[in-house]
């Protein structure tokens, strides 16, 4: 368990920045998952902790500790590759013993520990056995094994799943975490899938382009994205925008306003967006998930019931649930309904946002507008 | 689970930085390369300037008195003409009899094992063993190709290919190619298999007969390989010395002399050093020249991939 | 059209058949006739009809070679020139092709070009001044001057075909033995060169067929007949009047013999190897 601290990091390799001023803190046992597109900066950031690539600007701290000139194997890290990275000429046993038998532990010692990990692990069975004979789950599980056998402060794991089959990579997950909260070690964890991301994090930090832009827990991230890019990236289906769009007052009620509709905003927007000093007109984009839109008659628990008119246009039926495509006038919005319903294509039907759950963006900048709900 | 007890790993107070590690690392070898061929390149320019004769004897200079001599004698031109005859020949024999057995190994012959070892022997089998086999088969008197052509009433006499000045160089190239066409075959293959399969496939289901798949799928992607490797092995069989002193000593008369035996001889035999490292200079220019030309008249290739209208060659260098 | 196309088949059969038979006629023809001469009496071989066929057999050149010949010394030298370079090629080369691999600097893509270079240098414009400084620092008949200069023609090109080789070995690797706390120098013996055992095999091979078989600078740089290698020590026996060529055969095949034999074992993952550098 270690607590690490990122001051302004920022990383060049000589074609401009990679990783611009990154500030993250990830406290002992906390599972921080960094997640981001490819060109993000998360693995980048992920091997500045690590030692592997040399920090441009900013400031590694371990446990207070400066930590940038530290060599890799001197900071009491673990790391679990992408591609596993496994010696092919060890067996599985020298593999997991490699890192105890540099640091010149006695045989006996070496031996039991490998033996435990193995257990833990599960490839007891293995342990013989050269890394070319094992599958990729197997070979996961060694360098699984690898990063835990010496107790390191930190684990660091970049993309350890994403070579795995979708079955596999599900039950590596929950392993991945079991162990995590028994071994109670401080994990950095790099993933392009939100997915993932959101399953597993105790902190989430989104990236794009090097920076970073929102951290917090993957609820609040789900439901108060910080912006447009975070609000678009997490969330399966991707959230519907409603644009070009305007935000006026007119009567003393804030407004949002559209090609296809109009819409009077929910009391707990009302004052928010009085106080933030907004002109009227001022161009805005409203967005709002698939699973809190729905269609038919008006229920009393939503506030302020404003249908708006649509045309399916295309049902993909998921199992769980069936994603109706919706024309609304100029475009198409995606609606989560239960399995059950009795839309089809070519529907026209009245849809019906849950206000509550809306979001509204500034459609120069991105950045959200609206406050807190609840 | 047992508790580890991590020895502190002995925290050097300074650590090398990794770019002098590496530096350190391939010192030796540059260096080493430094002294045994940087330093005789230019001290075999500097003893061209001079009238060195025996090592133990002091060097004079005497300028470029050397260069105006030779340029005014035969031997030179006479080395160079045949040292050109000699790159060329060698180069397209080579390549013929490379291409030939490397596709013999890759279609009928792809699974004999004693054929891809049998291919590879003549590069393996020492100079001096090949040298002594050819002298003894090609002999006038008692050798064996003699005998057979005798037995078989072809010829009268055995022929002296050997001693006689009209085909002496070419069995010279023949006997040379013999012994490095290997190396050919073996970069040529591995380039074949380096060929999509599918791409046969897909020529075959639109009716292509194999020759027609040979000049249409493989040659293109041979091309670039094959110019590259030229190179390498004209640069090699322009540097050719022991196998023909060996057989020939440069004879009969001058018939196969070609530029490095010509220095050989007159730097060790008739020890006059001075002039022989003027014709080591020039040998070594005009090797630069042919490689220039090679280098260069690789732009040749880019139009001669347009003609065969490939595009895919690319991907291949 | 398929009586047609089944002659164009077997034309095509027959001529690759012809092929074959022609080349190996071609390709085995004379090193079946020396190993069988090597056999042979030498006075059956100057007799004007030396027997085609393994009929009498004998070995009494063989004795005669390492007998009344200094073969065994040759032999002796020889071996020793070739291992000696081979070691050396192979340690420079193995440490100079990880510092290629792993560490980046300036000019190391000339570097790599002058490696390669390296090879195909003219031997003969270097000969001439390497002679005068051996004369003159009396190391001339020293077999290490031999080592000297097939280590500066060996190492380079093996540095540079054993850092094709390091490429195939994924950088995560190195960086998990990094992240185990190995040192730089511990990654290149402990993981490098397991892995890449093939890649310094065929490099050893090569050394070794090239010191072995070497001829213009032995002959140049050795003089007694006691420090001779076996090709300087056999050309001599071309040298005399009345040649015996059974006993030549004998030396021809004795010198063959310890190659021939490495490479029947090892040869097959020396042409793969070497091949899969090159393409690059």
């Amino acid at each position: 368990m270690a607590k690490l601290k990122l001051c302004d990091l920022y990383k060049d390799f000589g074609e401009g920045y990679v990783v611009k001023n990154v500030n993250l803190e990830v406290n002992e046992s906390e599972f921080c998952v960094l997640v981001g597109a490819s060109g993000s900066g998360k693995s980048t950031i992920l091997r500045m902790i690590a030692g592997l690539e040399k920090v441009t600007n900013g400031e590694v701290y371990l446990d207070g500790k400066l930590i940038n000139n530290v060599p890799p194997g001197d900071r009491d890290m673990a790391m679990v590759f992408q591609n596993y990275a496994l010696y092919a000429h060890m067996s599985v046993a020298n593999n997991l013993g490699y890192s105890l038998k540099i640091r010149k532990v006695p045989k006996q010692d070496r031996i039991n520990a490998i033996q435990a990990v193995a257990e833990k692990l599960q490839i007891e069975q293995l342990l013989n056995r050269r890394p070319k004979n094992l599958s990729g789950g197997e070979r996961q599980r060694v360098a699984l094994g690898r990063a835990i056998i010496r107790h390191p402060k930190v684990f660091l794991m970049d993309e350890p799943l994403s070579n795995l089959d979708a079955l596999l990579r599900v039950q590596m997950r929950t392993e991945i975490l079991r162990l995590q909260r028994e071994l109670k070690t401080t994990t950095v964890y790099v993933t392009h899938d939100q997915v993932e991301a959101m399953s597993m994090a105790d902190k989430l930090v989104l990236l794009r382009l090097g920076e970073i832009e929102q951290i917090g827990k993957p609820n609040e991230i789900y439901n108060h994205p910080a912006n447009r890019y975070v609000a678009s990236f997490v969330g399966t289906p991707v959230m519907n925008f409603i644009e070009p769009g305007e935000l006026r007052y007119e009567d003393g009620e804030w407004q949002f306003v559209n090609i296809d509709l109009s819409l009077i905003l929910p009391e707990h927007l009302q004052k928010g967006l009085t106080a933030r000093n907004l002109n009227s007109d001022t161009k805005a984009v409203l967005g709002v998930r698939a699973e809190d839109i729905s269609v038919g008659t008006p229920n009393q628990d939503w506030n302020k019931s404003q249908t708006i008119p649509g045309q399916i246009k295309l049902m993909q039926n998921l199992g769980s649930h069936t994603i109706a495509f919706t024309d609304i006038g100029h475009q198409l919005i995606a609606m989560s309904l239960d399995p059950s319903t009795e839309a089809k294509e070519s529907d026209q039907v009245q849809i019906l946002l849950d206000l509550r759950r809306i979001h509204l963006f500034d459609a120069q900048s991105g950045l959200a507008i609206n406050q807190r709900v609840n | 689970m047992t508790d580890i007890k991590l020895n502190k790993r002995n925290q050097k107070a300074f650590r090398f930085p990794d770019e002098l590690f590496g530096a350190a690392l391939l010192l030796p070898l540059l260096v080493w390369i430094l002294a045994i061929m940087g330093y005789p390149l230019i001290a075999t320019v500097w003893l061209s300037l001079t009238n060195q004769t025996v090592p133990a004897s002091p060097a004079v200079f005497i300028g470029i008195e050397n260069y105006k001599r030779i340029l005014s004698e035969p031997d030179f031109l006479n080395a160079l003409k045949n040292s050109i005859n000699w790159t060329i020949g060698n180069t397209i024999v080579q390549v013929l009899l490379g291409y030939t057995v490397a596709l013999l190994l890759n279609y009928p012959l792809r699974r004999s094992r004693f054929a891809q070892t049998m291919s590879i022997m003549p590069w393996v089998i020492p100079t001096i063993t090949m040298a002594l086999t050819w002298r003894w088969m090609l002999d006038a008197t008692n050798g064996v190709l003699g005998y057979i052509l005798r037995s078989l009433h072809l010829v009268q006499q055995a022929p002296n290919l050997l001693g006689s000045l009209g085909t002496s160089m070419p069995t010279l190239i023949v006997l040379n190619s013999w012994r490095w066409f290997p190396f050919l075959v073996v970069i040529i293959l591995a380039a074949l298999q380096n060929i999509p399969q599918e791409e046969y496939d897909a020529a075959t289901l639109d009716g292509a007969s194999f020759i027609r798949q040979f000049f249409d799928i493989s040659f293109p992607y041979l091309t670039p390989t094959l110019l590259v490797i030229g190179l390498l092995g004209t640069l090699l069989a322009f540097n050719v010395f022991d196998l023909i002193y060996l057989i020939t000593r440069g004879g009969p008369v001058t018939s196969t002399t070609t530029l490095p035996i010509l220095v050989y001889k007159t730097a060790f035999e008739a020890n006059r050093m001075g002039i022989a490292s003027a014709y080591a200079v020039l040998t070594f220019i005009v090797m630069a020249l042919f490689a220039a030309i090679y280098i260069y008249g690789g732009g040749i290739t880019r139009w001669f991939k347009y003609l065969f209208g490939r595009e895919a060659s690319q991907e291949h260098l | 059209m398929d009586q047609k196309s089944n002659f164009k088949r077997l034309f095509g059969i027959l001529v690759i058949v012809i092929l074959i038979m022609v080349l190996s006629v071609i390709v085995l023809g004379p090193i079946y006739w020396i190993l069988l001469s090597s056999f042979k009496h030498a006075r059956e071989l100057v007799s004007g009809h030396p027997g085609l066929g393994p009929t009498n057999l004998t070995l009494e050149n063989f004795i005669y070679l390492f007998q009344r010949t200094l073969f065994a010394t040759y032999l002796k030298n020889s071996t020793f020139v070739t291992l000696m370079t081979t070691l050396i090629s192979v340690l420079l080369a193995l440490h100079g092709a990880y510092s290629l691999r792993r560490f980046n600097f300036r000019g190391k893509t000339l570097i790599e070009r002058l490696l390669l270079l390296t090879y195909m240098f003219p031997p003969i414009v270097l000969i001439i001044p390497l002679f005068k400084v051996l004369h003159t620092f009396s190391l001339i008949n020293n077999p290490w001057s031999l080592i000297i200069v097939y280590v500066a023609f060996c190492a380079p090109f093996s540095a540079w075909l054993l850092e094709s080789f390091f490429h195939s070995i994924p950088l995560e690797v190195e960086e998990a033995a990094l992240m185990d706390g190995a040192g730089r120098l511990r990654i290149l013996y402990e993981i490098f060169l397991p892995l890449t055992s093939p890649g310094l095999l065929s490099v050893a091979l090569f050394s070794i067929i090239f010191s072995w078989s070497e001829y213009m600078f032995a002959v140049t740089f050795l003089m007694n007949e006691d420090k001779m290698t076996l090709p300087v020590g056999l050309s001599h026996f071309l040298s005399i009047y009345d040649i015996n060529w059974g006993s030549v055969s004998a030396g021809a095949i004795a010198t063959a013999l310890p190659i021939a034999i490495l490479f029947g074992f090892l040869g097959r993952i020396f042409i793969k190897n070497v091949t899969q550098g090159t393409i690059k």
